[in-house]
């Protein structure tokens, strides 16, 4: 009934099966394949393939496109405010892939004394002195145990570490980043010295975490005055696939500290 | 209720379709590239090369442009707009433009060659369809030189309609490169503490590749070369990949070998992800060595959609990093009989890295090459 009512929703917004040509063949052009392209496609930037597919598609139409069309439960008041809200901002640079306050979480397995367990790795896209950029780890949602107060050594050299584009393999590189133990820290921000943090590069280190694969990401969005979203990856043949918002919630600088504290193990 | 066609997957015909409606309605400055934008890119990376701005690339490597090059006798048209071209790239050093190659439709099937169909080291790589739309760059020895989805081949002239050539356009002025705002977060105190985490640094401005003409996304590297050399690359290795799979072949071994000097190192990984089970990442070499354990008979190998070349992004050690994605459709034949085949989402990423050279002179000059990275495969649908 949901999807029915959201499905209106986008038809109020002229996002019908004739405006992006809701055949098969609009799939590869909808699908949102990558956070880059998220991204693009929230400014309503014109080189997407999707407003090239459709040149007739709004920054509001594109933007109804971006939410998951399969959760029952959105609240579709909040999201046509939001929509009104960053629509009239359009032709700004809204969001950008070298903004401080989003995250990638990820939910990895390690294999830890003997057994396999769930650890969810938070990371973030940070700039270096010579402007480039790469991904660390800033922090670990699973307290281990063990009581560490000293930080693992500074990295021998360049060795592995989490590239700027690392987010399209789906950090794959992690499997070589925790093997060059070396270099550990590069993949690490050397800013968090909490001790659950502490506890997890140590384990790292001394060889009781091993590092196995990882399963789901899920991107933060905390960078938009008044507003946290969330976008996870949703593999289906169809238009609405790919990187897509899977939740929306309205909330000040105090609730983005809690935000921050209580879901990302940050601050 | 939005209208689906029967089927949940894209097949090739319907890849096609899509591809015919994009040329009409994706405008000359996109980012996604048409194959009238490839084939430019392509000349002019040639003639780049041609004229030593690029010394890195391997030599034994069946590059797509080398077979481009082979045909300079037989077609004197061709080879004298590639000499003009040459001279004035030493004369101005800016990048010429290009009449636009001629629109071309197949009058029946046809085999699609990479390389010469007389030379041994030619192979059928794709079989296209009947009123597929090609587009026709040159003549040599009683076939096309086309373009079809970025790949440069040849196809049998008497089955080719050629329609007029369009009407030349204007070249558009390009933008200046964009800066990289830097964002202003509204007092926000959590914000604040957030930005200082990033060593204050900004980020390097690298201007958006939108297809430009003229477009530098890097001192001495244009948008068209970078975009024209990631295109060369996956090319080379989706022809490596064919190889290798069938069992006709008769170095399969080598095929890996020459695969594998297209990445960075071997460390790069491939990681697989199928609908029925969890992906597992293996070396690239690794990676191979199955492949070459599959055996068909035969193998099509077809990109059903355009790709996506985004744009490069700076690291901490220098380099620069982009990716390439594209969705395959492959098809293995046993005895004739289609015996496995998916449609495969491929992100393959991108190492740009430079290099210092010295000449016979003593002067020192930069030249820069891309090799390929990490890749994903991600499997969105089963065939047959």
């Amino acid at each position: 009934m949901h999807q029915v009512v959201l499905f209106l929703l986008l038809l109020s917004g002229s996002v019908t099966a004739q405006s992006i040509k809701g055949d098969l063949e609009s799939d590869f052009a909808f699908k949102v394949k990558q956070i880059d392209e998220f991204i693009d496609r929230f400014n309503h930037a014109p080189q997407t393939l999707a407003r090239q597919y459709d040149a007739g598609l709004t920054h509001r139409e594109n933007l109804h496109t971006l939410f998951d069309q399969h959760i029952e439960d959105w609240d579709y008041a909040l999201i046509e405010e939001f929509v009104d809200q960053i629509g009239s901002r359009s032709g700004e640079k809204i969001l950008d892939f070298y903004d401080p306050l989003w995250y990638a979480e990820l939910e990895c397995s390690f294999s830890y004394r003997g057994t396999s367990k769930l650890i969810t790795l938070i990371l973030q896209n940070q700039l270096a002195q010579n402007g480039g950029s790469k991904w660390v780890i800033v922090s670990v949602l699973e307290f281990l145990d063990g009581v560490y107060c000293e930080d693992i050594p500074q990295a021998k050299n360049a060795g592995f570490y989490l590239h700027p584009m690392s987010h399209v393999t789906n950090f794959m590189e992690l499997d070589r980043a925790f093997e060059d133990k070396e270099n550990l820290q590069n993949i690490f921000d050397p800013w968090n010295q909490g001790m659950d943090f502490l506890a997890f590069k140590n384990g790292v280190l001394k060889g009781t975490l091993k590092y196995q694969s990882n399963h789901r990401i899920t991107y933060h969005f905390l960078q938009l005055e008044g507003w946290i979203f969330t976008v996870d990856y949703f593999p289906r043949q169809a238009p609405n696939a790919g990187w897509l918002i899977s939740s929306l919630q309205r909330a000040s600088g105090k609730e983005k500290q809690r935000y921050l504290a209580e879901k990302l193990n940050l601050l | 209720m939005r209208k689906r066609k029967e089927a949940n997957g894209l097949t090739a015909k319907s890849g096609l379709l899509l591809y015919d409606q994009m040329k009409i309605l994706i405008p000359p400055n996109m980012r996604y590239i048409t194959p009238l934008q490839i084939s430019f890119y392509l000349l002019l990376l040639t003639l780049a090369i041609s004229s030593g701005c690029n010394e890195g690339s391997s030599e034994d490597m069946p590059s797509v442009l080398e077979t481009k090059e082979q045909p300079d006798t037989a077609s004197p048209s061709l080879a004298s707009t590639v000499e003009e071209d040459r001279h004035q790239i030493t004369k101005t050093n800016t990048l010429p433009s290009r009449p636009d190659p001629r629109s071309g439709v197949l009058l029946e099937k046809a085999d699609f060659w990479i390389g010469l169909p007389n030379k041994t080291t030619s192979l059928v790589y794709l079989r296209l369809a009947e009123k597929t739309e090609i587009k026709v760059l040159g003549t040599v020895e009683g076939y096309f030189e086309v373009m079809h989805r970025g790949l440069i081949g040849y196809v049998e002239k008497t089955i080719v309609d050629v329609q007029q050539p369009p009407k030349e356009k204007p070249i558009p002025v390009p933008e200046p490169p964009g800066k990289i705002a830097e964002e202003e977060q509204s007092g926000d105190r959590v914000a604040a503490r957030l930005v200082e985490n990033g060593n204050g640094a900004t980020p390097t401005g690298i201007a958006p590749c939108t297809g430009e003409i003229g477009e530098e996304i890097l001192p001495g590297i244009s948008c068209v070369q970078y975009r024209a050399k990631v295109l060369e690359k996956v090319s080379t290795l989706e022809i490596y990949l064919k190889r290798i799979i069938d069992k006709t072949e008769v170095n399969r071994t080598k095929s890996i070998d020459l695969a594998c000097r297209l990445f960075i190192n071997e460390q790069a990984r491939v990681y697989t992800s199928s609908l029925s089970d969890q992906g597992r990442s293996r070396p690239i070499r690794k990676y191979l060595n199955s492949l070459m354990a599959l055996s068909y008979d035969r193998v099509e190998i077809e990109w059903t959609n355009i790709q996506y070349i985004s744009d490069l992004r700076k690291a901490p050690d220098g380099r620069f990093y982009g990716y390439v994605h594209i969705e395959q459709q492959f098809e293995g034949f046993m005895d004739g009989q289609l015996v496995y085949g998916d449609v495969t989402e491929k992100k393959i990423t991108i190492v740009l890295e430079s290099y210092e050279v010295i000449n016979a002179e003593g002067e020192t000059g930069t030249r820069w090459d891309i090799f390929l990275s990490d890749i994903g495969v991600e499997q969105t649908k089963t065939i047959g």
